[in-house]
């Protein structure tokens, strides 16, 4: 198996793992998850599933250390008065604050060391030659094993949590390398949280037929997003940015388009396969897209388009640095002098700063993913720093915020934004990605979708009637969803005859318009490369 | 227990509703005949469903190395045998066999003949799984005709009318030839074939067997596909299997090829030059060896004869 979009993986991997799962006591099903996700580790990585046995080990080890602190911590605490009490108590987090850094420190240190050397090693000699500093580093390259980017950051979460108190250590190995490791989630995740996922991982669910059907449809979602829209756009989109020279800035625009509308196919197609297996077993992941194009701030977009990844760097590094002792104290000088709304600003610009270019770190090796984290922090920096004074500007105006028309200018301004964003994240390079937006502000044209010379990029105008149409059943169904309708609970009320014709034909739509097989290449799974 | 019965038996009913509905779209989608504006898929060893049933005594299988270098009608011109090749891009065995098994249900050949490059090429494990679909349901492997669909399709009966003079050979007149070679090193390395290629090997030897059909095993020559340590993996293959072996590439006398005008890509394929020396060659071996009669004269075989100064008009022989 090399993805979940594969054969082995929906007509061997699956429905064996059910059987074996149901005939399996309910107390030991989890170990079942165990197995299945080790295998799928390694059909993933090979050899390289070391790396993954070696952060469950740490992961498990710091989280015993440290409640074995907490337990003589307790005990040490016993029948004392406050002052001694807060002495010890000090001594003893000094500890547990050791070994939360030293197992953050082993995961950024893998994590850096095999996804990044070869980066910085590259960059150091171009500074060295560029200081005519006679010393060429080697410049390292490795594999990586699949999820390392994703698993890495539960690992910290899990770490961080059982230091703060908040989730209890988990005394068993296996089951910590269940959370680490189960196999829906281990490509592109969710990056799920311990006390989150934890209860339904071990607790054994029947599979239902509730749950089968329900957690079947959810992938079959998932596959209509993945095969009729993101893989019959790759061609448009890998000539345009391959050839990016060739073309005027209105094509540049179509493929930052085309762009953007693949990747939230392809990742939230691949987020329903994941959340649509698991939810078979009765396990229930943290959604990570909520209708992001619906979003009337950027800030806004972010909460909605990879939530597990927006909120792992709001608890574990914005709120962190932004309420930080330094920085609790500059806030305190701050708001005296320049106000309530403008006093923490400082604070929370650092701590903003600092996630968007992890952001764009996590997501790539290459200055196009620091631009691309750096220019979404301008944009959510810009947004809250004149939003008092669009307030004052629509008031005096008469403009109401509130109005279906003002929603609907600010989703498309968002949108703008956001095919923008991904122009600089899918571009080959910064060069690609510099030459590329200059293209698109300097030499913006329509003559090619007048003379349709658009229709010979790679997908010829059916493609394009097929993509379209799609998009309208995505987008009814998104909408649905918006306004708390569960569309899946919707159709199971219906008689079975226009259910199970429903189901036809969303089968059918799937195996004619895919874009599979002769003539077709299929869109590697995107996140799973980060 | 009564509940999981009757969930069951609901997804069973499911399921053969949806085989029906699959069926139904696959007939609707499948080219109702066997050329290219048709839609007919590797209309190059599809027109072979053009052949009359029952007329053709050899054929050929494998990737691109054998609908390169053989080329039928050269053979027929010389010895009046028929013969057809097989051969489609990076072909994988699990296709080989569904192309002979398909072909064996109209053509009764007495030689068929396997280029061994096919042998070592990796079989993705879903391959197999992916071609019985598309041989169960064949709109897995026409869906994309939807773009082409037209009322003709709504006649479900099919007919294969075309056939090529060509005869599923690949003509390639370019020169890009080699300045150096030198690859077949005398090794006692062998190769190893993967396991699921082997099973795939076997069942099509077992196949034909089955319909008493002489199987051979034939490396054309290619300096960049072919080495000794392959040579020595299929020879073991072949002795163990009691199966007739034979390597172009180490038999430069009877198969003089010059590698600097008989290839078209630098060693990779042997051009048209290259083929009429391969085809040569194993047209003489054939027809001393396995008693195939001249059809020449025969008047079943009259479009064979018909197709000859087409083939000779298009390899530019008139």
């Amino acid at each position: 198996m090399k993805s979940y979009y594969s054969l082995t993986y929906f007509l061997a991997f699956i429905p064996l793992l059910m059987i074996i799962y149901s005939i399996t006591p309910k107390k030991k099903r989890w170990f079942i998850l165990l197995i299945a996700s080790l295998i799928f580790s390694y059909s993933l990585s090979g050899k390289l599933i070391v790396y993954l046995i070696s952060s469950i080990i740490v992961v498990y080890l710091s989280g015993i250390w440290l409640k074995k602190i907490n337990d003589k911590c307790e005990k040490a605490t016993e029948n004392i008065d406050k002052e001694e009490k807060k002495i010890i108590k000090a001594k003893y987090n000094k500890k547990k604050k050791l070994i939360l850094i030293g197992s953050i420190l082993i995961h950024v240190g893998i994590l850096i060391f095999l996804k990044y050397s070869e980066f910085f090693a590259t960059n150091i000699n171009t500074l060295f030659e560029a200081l005519n500093i006679n010393i060429h580093l080697p410049i390292p390259k490795f594999l990586l094993p699949i999820g390392i980017s994703f698993y890495t950051l539960q690992a910290i979460s899990y770490s961080i949590d059982v230091y703060r108190g908040l989730i209890p250590t988990e005394k068993h190995l296996g089951k910590v390398a269940l959370y680490m490791s189960f196999f829906p989630q281990i490509m592109e995740g969710p990056i799920c949280r311990y006390n989150e996922t934890a209860d339904s991982l071990y607790e054994g669910k029947s599979i239902t037929y509730h749950n089968f059907t329900f957690g079947i449809q959810r992938i079959m979602y998932g596959i209509l997003k993945k095969c009729v829209i993101a893989d019959r756009l790759n061609p448009l989109i890998t000539n345009i940015f391959t050839n990016y020279n060739e073309f005027n800035g209105g094509i540049i625009a179509l493929g930052a388009i085309a762009y953007t509308i693949q990747l939230y196919m392809e990742f939230s197609g691949t987020m329903d396969i994941v959340i649509g297996t698991s939810e078979i077993f009765g396990i229930k992941l943290t959604e990570n897209f909520q209708r992001p194009f619906a979003s009337p701030t950027i800030s806004e977009f972010w909460k909605r388009w990879h939530i597990t990844l927006g909120s792992w760097f709001k608890d574990y590094i914005f709120y962190p640095i932004s309420t930080s002792k330094p920085f609790r104290k500059l806030t305190l000088v701050l708001r005296k002098k320049l106000g309530n709304y403008y006093g923490p600003v400082l604070a929370g610009v650092t701590a903003l700063f600092t996630v968007w270019l992890l952001n764009g770190f996590w997501h790539g090796v290459g200055w196009q993913y620091i631009l691309f984290g750096l220019y979404h922090f301008c944009l959510i920096l810009i947004g809250s720093l004149i939003s008092p004074l669009i307030k004052k500007i629509t008031d005096k105006l008469h403009i109401n915020r509130n109005s279906k028309g003002y929603h609907i200018i600010q989703i498309i301004k968002v949108c703008i934004l956001v095919f923008i964003g991904e122009l600089i994240f899918r571009a080959e390079g910064l060069q690609a990605c510099l030459n590329m937006l200059q293209s698109l502000f300097t030499n913006f044209s329509l003559s090619s979708f007048k003379d349709l010379s658009f229709l010979k990029l790679g997908i010829d105008c059916a493609d394009y009637i097929i993509v379209g149409v799609t998009l309208i059943i995505i987008f009814i169904i998104s909408h649905l969803e918006e306004k708390n309708i569960n569309v899946r609970e919707l159709i199971a009320k219906q008689n079975i005859i226009l259910r199970w014709a429903i189901y036809y034909a969303f089968i059918l739509f799937i195996i004619i318009f895919g874009a599979y097989g002769h003539g077709y290449v299929p869109v590697d799974p995107i996140y799973a490369q980060f | 227990m009564n509940t999981i019965i009757k969930n069951i038996t609901k997804v069973f009913l499911f399921l053969v509703i949806l085989c029906f509905l699959l069926l139904i779209a696959s007939y609707l989608f499948e080219p109702k005949t066997n050329n290219k504006e048709a839609g007919m898929r590797d209309v190059r060893l599809n027109a072979i469903l053009g052949e009359k049933d029952n007329t053709l005594d050899v054929l050929f299988l494998g990737d691109s190395e054998v609908f390169s270098s053989i080329s039928p009608m050269e053979m027929y011109n010389k010895h009046g045998f028929t013969s057809f090749v097989l051969g489609s891009a990076a072909q994988q065995l699990h296709y080989t066999k569904y192309l002979l098994s398909r072909t064996l249900k109209k053509q009764k050949p007495k030689v068929v003949i396997l280029e061994t490059n096919a042998i070592y090429r990796k079989i993705e494990p879903t391959g197999p799984i992916f071609r019985k679909l598309q041989n169960w349901f064949s709109i897995f492997e026409y869906h994309n005709r939807w773009k082409s669909l037209n009322f003709r399709d709504l006649n479900l009966s099919f007919s294969y009318e075309y056939n090529s003079e060509f005869k599923g050979y690949t003509y390639k007149p370019g020169i890009k030839g080699l300045k150096s070679w030198n690859y077949m090193n005398p090794t006692t390395e062998s190769k190893e074939i993967e396991n699921l290629n082997k099973k795939f090997l076997l069942s099509i030897i077992e196949l034909c067997n089955e319909f008493d059909i002489k199987f051979i095993l034939l490396s054309t020559p290619s300096t960049k596909n072919w080495n000794y340590t392959k040579h020595m993996g299929i020879k073991e293959f072949a002795s163990e299997h009691n199966i007739t072996y034979i390597d172009l590439n180490l038999m430069k006398n009877e198969v003089p090829i010059d590698w600097e005008k008989d290839t078209c890509d630098e060693g990779d394929h042997m051009n048209y030059y290259g083929a009429v020396k391969v085809s040569n060659f194993i047209g003489d071996y054939l027809a001393n060896n396995y008693k195939l009669e001249n059809k020449k004269d025969k008047p079943e075989y009259k479009s064979w004869n018909e197709a000859l100064p087409r083939y000779f008009k298009a390899v530019g022989k008139f």
